[in-house]
């Protein structure tokens, strides 16, 4: 591994360590606190339900975007090439995500495991496994492919609201959004929901990376000339 | 090391930063960048690190392109006025990150240097103040040890005992290791005896290169009476004069001799004051 990546490498892991700190802190102590109260109420009645994935989703999504405007253009004072740049970045999203992959999955067992053990009822833990099989194995699959999957076109959104601004980044959300308002209207988003969620299976989730992996190997396109010049 | 600059231009908008110019750096030398707010020195800079791409035109490093190619890139530091390093990121991590970046780094003259400043291993960036940042980036781009070192205005709140350090520190290092400085500074007249070659820029152009020896050798002020003067610099390249209570001080391009054997007082020009000058008479020129 060439200096400049292992370099960026631990740049990234060092400026990322304070925010992932956070969150984690953040969701235990939100966790902890409700599975205390729901304890103690105790009523069958009343129940919170967690979905402990997506915190860790719209994280990656926040990352992603924040991590070109203010990590890249000190990357590039630092002399890194495009090319380093577009590898070590790409290294770095994949780790991240199958950090928080493992812990979100590990945290939701253990969550599940401490309500059956207390037999705390005012609390449900949620997970888009559900649809296949929660287990370990396949709640890490699906976190692991929706975090990296929002994690680069969340990255990919901010490249463009960096060498473009405001204008070209605006641009290229209205121009998802009415691509996607027609789908809604014509019934296209429902349809491909109904026949995702009847015939679904773990093979989507690797389908998710691979959709990904395309939208990271488009980066290129932005990065390949990018300089310390925000286009506000 | 070789700098050649060929007819580089940088537009932002409608702006010309850098207009046509072209030049070429030898190493090893200490250059002083001089020129007023907005001349195009830090464009220039930035372009010559490869942080950002010239609109037209090429500069060449040893033959090489510096816009992504790691062999230059490693081999250019540039230290600016601010802005140079990650505000969360702690001083020592700061260290560690440009170790990996500069293959000459000198780990040892870095934490030398961290104690002469003064500076805190622990300490985030964002904590330092302003001085301390500036000494965190003088740190690194003396630790560097790139051949190429361009500090722009690397000094911003450092007090005048620091900035001596620094000069001195700088001098060492140079005479240990000799390599291109490329040094931009409001503060000309406290570093103009380091400098061997000065660049005066100008709206984007090149107003004035000179070896600083020669520039001190050909420009002279000239006072006395002022119809002697004003005889003396008839047919002499004028930069500008002033007079009082019927004297007058010219400053033009010419030998101090000269000026001596002709019975009128000689003094050499600080090159501040011929900075301030070249460029308000190029600035009147142009209009």
């Amino acid at each position: 591994m060439s200096r400049q990546i292992k370099g960026l490498l631990y740049f990234y892991t060092i400026d990322a360590i304070r925010s992932i700190l956070i969150f984690w802190i953040i969701l235990l102590s939100t966790l902890s606190i409700s599975v205390l109260i729901a304890y103690f109420i105790d009523d069958p009645e009343i129940v919170m339900y967690f979905v402990l994935s997506f915190p860790a989703y719209i994280f990656c999504g926040i990352f992603g975007f924040l991590m070109v405007k203010q990590s890249i253009p000190f990357a590039i004072k630092m002399g890194v090439t495009r090319k380093s740049l577009f590898i070590s970045s790409g290294i770095f999203i994949l780790l991240l995500s199958v950090m928080k992959a493992v812990l979100t999955s590990s945290l939701h067992g253990l969550s599940i495991y401490i309500q059956n053990r207390f037999s705390i009822q005012s609390v449900d833990f949620a997970h888009p496994a559900v649809m296949l099989a929660d287990t370990w194995i396949n709640r890490f699959i699906i976190d692991l492919a929706c975090m990296l999957f929002i994690f680069t076109l969340l990255y990919v959104f901010g490249l463009v609201f960096y060498r473009f601004g405001l204008i070209g980044g605006g641009s290229l959300l209205s121009i998802i959004l009415i691509a996607f308002l027609y789908s809604f209207a014509k019934g296209w988003v429902a349809d491909y929901i109904m026949t995702q969620y009847s015939t679904l299976t773990v093979l989507y989730f690797f389908q998710i990376v691979g959709v990904a992996i395309i939208i990271y190997g488009l980066s290129w396109v932005f990065v390949r000339n990018i300089t310390i010049v925000k286009v506000v | 090391m070789k700098i050649e600059v060929k007819n580089v231009s940088k537009t932002y908008g409608k702006k010309n930063a850098l207009d046509h110019i072209s030049f070429t750096l030898e190493g090893p030398k200490i250059y002083g960048l001089l020129g007023r707010n907005g001349a195009g020195k830090t464009t220039f800079m930035e372009i010559l690190s490869g942080h950002v791409l010239a609109t037209k035109g090429d500069i060449l490093i040893d033959g090489e392109k510096p816009f992504d190619n790691q062999k230059i890139t490693e081999s250019i530091c540039l230290i600016k006025e601010g802005d140079n390093f990650k505000k969360d990121l702690k001083v020592k991590h700061v260290l560690r990150i440009y170790e990996y970046f500069y293959p000459k780094w000198d780990n040892e003259l870095a934490h030398q240097l961290i104690q002469e400043f003064n500076l805190k291993l622990n300490a985030k960036v964002k904590a330092l103040s302003k001085g301390m940042e500036s000494a965190l980036g003088i740190i690194v781009g003396l630790a560097s040890r790139a051949p190429i070192t361009i500090f722009d205005e690397p000094y911003i709140g450092l007090d005048a005992a620091s900035r001596k350090k620094f000069y001195e520190i700088l001098l060492e290092e140079y005479e240990k290791e000799k390599r291109i400085v490329i040094f931009s500074t409001h503060l000309i007249d406290e570093v103009s005896l380091l400098f061997e070659e000065v660049l005066i820029m100008q709206d984007g152009n090149l107003a004035l290169h000179e070896e600083a020896d020669m520039l001190r050798n050909r420009t002279c002020s000239v006072t006395g009476k002022i119809e002697e003067v004003e005889k003396f610099i008839s047919e002499r390249e004028v930069i500008v004069k002033k007079q009082l209570a019927g004297m007058m001080t010219a400053y033009i391009f010419e030998n101090e001799d000269k000026v001596n054997k002709a019975g009128l007082k000689a003094e050499s020009i600080p090159i501040q004051e011929l900075m301030i000058y070249l460029t308000e008479r190029k600035k009147g020129a142009s209009r």
